[in-house]
């Protein structure tokens, strides 16, 4: 159901990627696809909110601002599980053969990993 | 007859492998809730049969075979390890964050800001007693509060050395769990299930202390190595880690008593620490060596608790001792309120104390500042008429005239008699209201005599001064002087034959009677007797109007403002203040700066641990799924699991620039 007032659909894109998160369960494919329709509702969400940003519908204040950095902190820890999964199942496949190993300008097995992720490895391990 | 009997023996044998079969089985249940183990199957072999060849087929046991899945195995290390590290910074931040108050109620902020306010308390009424007292007594608080701090902090890098010993002890330990390992394993040619048990559940929780990686040999054994090859355990051999806290001295230290760094030392005595990134050791490394050094300093740096010590201590000190601890002429400089250990970049804050020479009536909250001696006739001295001015600095007296001449302007007048002051370190300038100023960073004092220079003839006759202080010397029976503060008019007249204490009380008692209170008569300093200055924090006039009692004529005070020192050290916390301004923070901003990095680090690594909880039970349940699944099963759900995890990513990709671009829309953070 769309949100009844503009700034509302930033709310519920925060509410649908923290249910994302609650629910998040690697090892069932039903509900990471159920997981990744929320995602979606609240990209769809996000999208309609920047716009009426754009049109000017909406004005920009400190409440939205403190709304967006805790979407953003979800986000990333989203990008960091989906992340942290994806390159399980990349070494997984790797291992049994069903794909080869890519490698990236520097001669370096590619990690596929987000920026998110790579920078955190960076910051972790030097 | 012999076929039926390899019959039945065939069917016993095959019984005694499902007996076999049922014993794994049952095995398996019993183990369900063992820390490392893996449930095992029985592998089966099916027997030759050829009816007509007396092979009468059957089944056999081919040993056990384990449904572990090394690569499975190892990410869910990996993630632990990762999660290990999240945890010890996590905690170890929050030690730290809570010795920082942010309310700016308590702790150093509070004290700092007490400071502050008794400094704009003394600005006020600067020669009060109590007020000076004050100040020196939350001076100390102040200076104790911030060893305090300083203290703490160091018992939580006691706190972090212990644990970083402790953590060492129980990776020797798990490693010696595992040589134990290798050294059975290689006494027999089959996996022992429960052995295998034993040697992952000393893995896992290796995992959560430091990062390594593991290779099983063609003998069974296992090698354990950390990230830069150093071997922790291979085959029968162990090799031991230690800690060790040593300053670092390459490059050479700057500051060679800073608190030590941490060195974690193979069973050579090389220095292998920076091969630790991960796992509990890796988090307190990082806390040990990274976050506490940038707050209480290290070999290189002084840390931001040190330095802000310092500059409190060096700021306020140069502004006391660069004051006078009155407005009188001659008073003398102030005494530095703080005291610390300057021996090294590191022990500011832990040394940071009350000065403990000084005395209330040391503290020097006045200042040396323009001073308004006199009111210029139409501007210039008039012609043919001579100023003369005495000036009294330090160095001694200097004597020079200024003659008017037809022509002059206040400005060419002002040219020669800053050409004669020039040397002196006083400047002479017109003020806003025409009357003739003089500026200097030097205790001094100017009497002026002459015709030329007042309206009336009379220096210091209608002379405004505020908040300042005229000299009056040698009374006489005919001296009269009026001091008047708005419509208050006091008239004093001294007679003779007074002695110093009963000329004060005379002149404070008439002024009192006209209800100006906060103007009072106190010896000038200068120790001659009969002279006196007024002192007052509000604008008021005096005159003398008759009599010859007045020695000099007006004599300026050394520094007008009296309370000049303690106003700039009110402005300390002034967010537009440049006085003690660090990288463009005022003291209460930086302190404010090192708490809230304490804050951000623990935040930071919470957030992280949050996260990393998720993606290690991830990894674990992941590695269940997998385990004891055949390679072609696997292969179909592997690709699945890869789209719907690369749609996800598209997905959230989508999400963040979404969020990046309408958070740049939105107002900077703290604005309206």
């Amino acid at each position: 159901m769309p949100a009844a007032f503009p700034a509302d659909r930033l709310l519920d894109a925060q509410t649908c990627v923290r249910r994302a998160l609650e629910n998040w369960n690697a090892g069932d494919l039903e509900c990471l696809d159920r997981c990744r329709g929320l995602l979606e509702q609240a990209a769809g969400g996000m999208s309609e909110f920047e716009a009426n940003l754009r049109a000017g519908e909406l004005t920009p204040n400190q409440d939205m601002r403190a709304a967006l950095v805790l979407l953003k902190q979800d986000v990333r820890r989203a990008t960091r599980i989906v992340d942290a999964g994806a390159a399980f199942h990349r070494g997984l496949a790797a291992r049994l053969g069903s794909v080869s190993p890519g490698y990236d300008a520097g001669g370096r097995l590619f990690s596929g990993a987000s920026q998110e992720t790579r920078q955190l490895e960076d910051e972790l391990h030097g | 007859m012999s076929n039926l009997l390899a019959s039945l023996a065939n069917s016993g044998n095959s019984l005694a492998v499902f007996e076999q079969a049922l014993t794994v089985i049952q095995n398996n249940v019993n183990n369900a809730s063992t820390p490392g183990y893996a449930t095992q199957t029985l592998k089966l072999d099916a027997q030759p049969l050829v009816v007509t060849g007396g092979l009468a087929g059957g089944v056999a046991a081919q040993g056990l075979q384990d449904s572990r899945d090394q690569y499975a195995e190892e990410q869910v290390q990996q993630q632990t390890q990762t999660l290990g590290f999240y945890t010890a910074q996590a905690q170890a931040t929050g030690s730290l964050q809570s010795l920082f108050d942010v309310s700016g109620t308590g702790g150093v902020s509070g004290a700092l800001n007490s400071l502050i306010s008794d400094f704009s308390a003394l600005s006020t009424t600067p020669g009060d007693t109590v007020a000076r007292q004050t100040v020196l007594s939350d001076a100390d608080a102040l200076a104790s509060s911030v060893r305090g701090l300083s203290s703490s902090l160091s018992g939580v890098s006691q706190q972090v050395n212990d644990s970083i010993s402790s953590t060492v002890s129980q990776i020797n330990s798990l490693a010696t769990q595992i040589q134990q390992y290798n050294v059975e394993r290689v006494k027999t040619t089959q996996a022992d299930p429960g052995a295998d048990a034993g040697l992952y559940a000393s893995l896992d929780s290796l995992s959560q202390l430091t990062n390594f990686t593991t290779v099983t040999q063609s003998d069974g054994t296992v090698t354990v190595m950390l990230a830069g090859g150093l071997p922790l355990v291979i085959g029968d051999q162990q090799y031991s880690l230690s800690a060790s806290s040593s300053v670092n001295t390459n490059p050479p230290a700057a500051n060679p008593q800073s608190p030590p760094t941490e060195h974690i030392v193979d069973s050579q005595g090389n220095d292998v620490t920076s091969q630790i990134t991960s796992g509990q050791l890796g988090g307190l490394l990082d806390v040990k060596n990274r976050v506490l050094p940038s707050i209480l300093g290290d070999s290189q740096q002084a840390g931001s608790l040190n330095q802000f010590a310092k500059t409190l201590a060096d700021t306020v000190n140069q502004v006391l001792e660069s004051g006078t601890v009155s407005a009188a002429p001659g008073a003398a400089n102030g005494t530095a309120l703080f005291t610390y250990n300057n021996s090294d970049a590191t022990l500011t804050a832990a040394s940071l104390a009350l000065n403990p020479n000084i005395t209330a009536g040391e503290l020097a909250p006045a200042s040396v500042s323009p001073v308004t001696i006199g009111t210029v006739a139409n501007g210039t001295i008039a012609a043919g008429q001579t100023e003369s001015f005495t000036v009294n600095t330090a160095a001694g007296s200097n004597t020079f005239s200024v003659t008017g001449a037809a022509g002059d302007t206040a400005q060419t007048q002002l040219g020669e008699l800053n050409g004669d002051l020039s040397g002196l370190g006083i400047a002479a300038s017109l003020d806003s209201n025409g009357k003739l100023a003089f500026d200097s960073s030097t205790p001094y004092s100017i009497s002026v005599s002459g015709a030329g220079l007042a309206a009336d003839g009379d220096h210091g006759v209608n002379t405004t001064l505020n908040n300042g202080s005229l000299t009056y010397v040698a009374a006489d029976a005919t001296t009269q002087y009026t001091v008047t503060e708005g419509s208050a008019t006091a008239t004093i007249n001294l007679g003779t034959g007074l002695t110093d204490t009963a000329a004060l009380a005379a002149i404070n008692s008439q002024l009192a009677a006209q209800g100006i209170t906060d103007i009072t008569a106190v010896p000038d300093g200068s120790g001659t007797s009969g002279a006196f200055s007024l002192q007052g924090d509000s604008t008021f006039t005096d005159a003398v109007t008759a009599g010859t009692g007045v020695a000099g004529a007006v004599v300026a005070a050394a520094g007008e403002n009296d309370n000049g020192a303690a106003s700039q050290l009110a402005a300390l916390g002034n967010p537009n203040s440049t006085l003690g301004s660090t990288g463009g923070l005022n003291l209460v901003q930086f302190l404010a700066q090192i708490a809230s990095g304490a804050g951000a680090e623990n935040s930071d690594a919470t957030t992280n641990q949050t996260t990393q909880q998720q993606v290690a039970a991830q990894a674990t349940t992941l590695r269940d799924n997998v385990s004891g699944v055949s390679l072609d099963e696997q292969a179909v759900d592997v690709l699945q699991f890869q789209r719907s995890y690369q749609a996800a990513a598209q997905v959230l990709t989508v999400l963040n620039n979404l969020v990046d671009a309408t958070l740049n829309m939105m107002p900077p953070a703290g604005s309206s």
